[in-house]
């Protein structure tokens, strides 16, 4: 059919003109994508490239702080880390493993301790509980020997070796050592290989020491008073309840006594956990028992990580894009001109 | 020749290399739309260039149609109502496309100007607007009859009506934007709808 209009007829003419004009230059291909698709092409690989920057820089440069590493991980970039903060631990370690007789402390790989807490009492009644948890990684094939060494250095010491588990190329063992000499045996342990991981633990527990001391001598003298009204019972009713309220506070003395042997034990025999494995032995992983909170947990921390790391490695990307952007406007606008 | 008997969507495709298969489209639906913009502007003239745009956008964006179950002439009618659109907001008919194209300017000839206004149902279009004048509130007829129909100030409105201007002007505008709502329908159809 025939355009009837007039100018209709002058436009198809021109339009097909245009199209002659285009076929001269040479013909163009379809473009195999829309702009939506390319557009959400272009959007994917930003995301994708801003997630894995993300993922880099958080593990390659400690954008994490160190207090989101466990210690202990089985992670090689936690070792990484942990590695770097053993040396300031280590220097606060010296410090404060110079005066055990100290209350509270605590050095643990993460949140260096602002403030450690100290409610020590004076002299002889000062009771603390003292626990250090060390992971070395020693020589290739010198597992047997320091092994041996720890057990030796346990001795010295006059502690002793509790228990102790060893697989190829590895073990662990907890010693008790007395607390005067717990600093001294762990800086000998630590000089068996390299620290990889490092806490110390001191729990001051003078307070429920004296406590118990208190209720021990209160029992005490309740049971004298409960003696001295036994011998003056005259009926046999009397002396049972006598007899029942005596046998009451001597099973309540005996409670005490025995938490007091349990807290005599501990406070005056630190424990050491030393974990040794040699060189490209990867410690054991903890077995994890799968639960619904757990995986909630993981998968909230999961989701969090992603788009922290979408969102870090955009503030990489960001900048780069707009340089690359202004650097494609500016040439060409340069090559528009030079057509001109 | 073959071509008369392609569909739409095969005589896009197949000007992506041949650009006169797209002359065969044109002819097809150049008068159709030409009277789809000649019953919404009401000037033979911008009917006409907006023709010309529409086509001219369609062609040179042609190797991006992609049929998405409306047809060629729904792609083609989504350009004229995006055409549209942009002359009411701008007042001018946009000519970006015909430049790009190298497309010269072409004006439109008292002979053409005629064969347009006749495809414009001026009769159905004034019953139209009388039905929907009908419909309006009594406040917004009286305020569009002094201010379009006499052509008076806003500043006479408000005193004949006995309002503020602004209230003369909220009636004027929200007026004319029901009227426009009622007379679209019966003013004409757009294929491909």
């Amino acid at each position: 059919m025939e355009a009837t209009i007039g100018y209709l007829q002058l436009i198809r003419e021109d339009l097909l003109d245009a199209g002659a004009r285009e076929g001269r230059r040479g013909r163009i291909r379809p473009p195999r994508f829309s702009g939506r698709t390319l557009a959400a092409a272009v959007a994917t690989v930003t995301l994708l490239a801003a997630g894995s920057l993300g993922w880099f820089v958080t593990r390659y440069t400690g954008a994490i702080p160190a207090s989101e590493v466990r210690a202990g991980s089985t992670g090689g970039a936690a070792r990484r880390a942990v590695g770097k903060e053993v040396e300031h631990y280590r220097s606060v370690f010296d410090e404060q493993s110079a005066d055990l007789g100290a209350g509270d402390f605590s050095i643990v790989l993460g949140p260096r301790p602002n403030d450690i807490e100290s409610n020590t009492l004076p002299g002889e009644v000062s009771r603390v509980i003292r626990t250090a948890d060390l992971g070395l990684v020693i020589p290739r094939g010198s597992f047997d020997q320091r092994f041996a060494d720890a057990v030796d250095i346990a001795s010295a010491n006059d502690g002793f070796v509790s228990t102790s588990t060893s697989r190829e190329r590895a073990g662990s063992l907890t010693m008790r050592v007395p607390s005067d000499t717990f600093a001294g045996a762990l800086g000998s342990l630590r000089d068996l290989g390299d620290v990889q991981v490092q806490s110390v633990h001191g729990k001051d527990v003078t307070a429920d020491y004296v406590d118990l001391h208190a209720r021990l001598r209160i029992a005490r003298s309740r049971r004298e008073v409960l003696l001295g009204l036994m011998a003056e019972a005259t009926t046999i009713e009397q002396t049972i309840r006598v007899q029942n309220a005596l046998d009451e506070t001597q099973l309540r003395m005996e409670e005490l006594q025995g938490n007091l042997r349990l807290l005599d034990d501990r406070t005056s025999l630190a424990t050491i956990s030393l974990d040794l494995r040699e060189q490209g032995i990867e410690p054991q992983a903890e077995v994890e028992k799968p639960s619904i909170p757990n995986a909630f947990e993981r998968a909230a921390a999961g989701f969090v990580g992603v788009i922290a790391g979408v969102v870090i490695g955009l503030g990489y990307l960001i900048p780069v894009l707009l340089l690359a952007l202004a650097a494609w406007f500016v040439v060409s606008r340069v090559r528009r001109r030079r057509a001109a | 020749m073959d071509e008369e008997h392609w569909d739409d969507v095969e005589l896009i495709v197949r000007s992506w290399d041949e650009p006169e298969a797209f002359g065969v489209v044109f002819e097809r639906h150049a008068e159709t739309l030409l009277g789809y913009f000649a019953r919404r502007t009401l000037d033979p003239e911008a009917a006409a260039e907006l023709t010309a745009e529409t086509f001219a956008q369609a062609f040179a964006s042609r190797r991006r149609f992609r049929d998405h179950g409306l047809g060629a002439i729904g792609w083609l009618y989504g350009i004229a109502r995006h055409q549209l659109g942009r002359f009411f907001r701008n007042g001018a008919v946009d000519a970006r496309a015909r430049r790009r194209l190298g497309m010269p300017e072409r004006e439109v000839s008292p002979e053409d100007y005629e064969r347009i206004e006749e495809t414009i149902d001026f009769e159905q279009i004034g019953r139209a607007i009388a039905r929907a004048f009908s419909v309006l509130s009594e406040e917004q007829r009286e305020a569009l009859t002094l201010r379009v129909i006499e052509g008076r100030p806003y500043r006479e409105v408000a005193e004949s009506l006995r309002c503020s201007e602004e209230t003369a002007r909220a009636r004027v505008s929200r007026g004319l934007k029901r009227l426009g709502t009622l007379i679209d329908v019966p003013v004409g159809t757009e294929p491909g709808r």
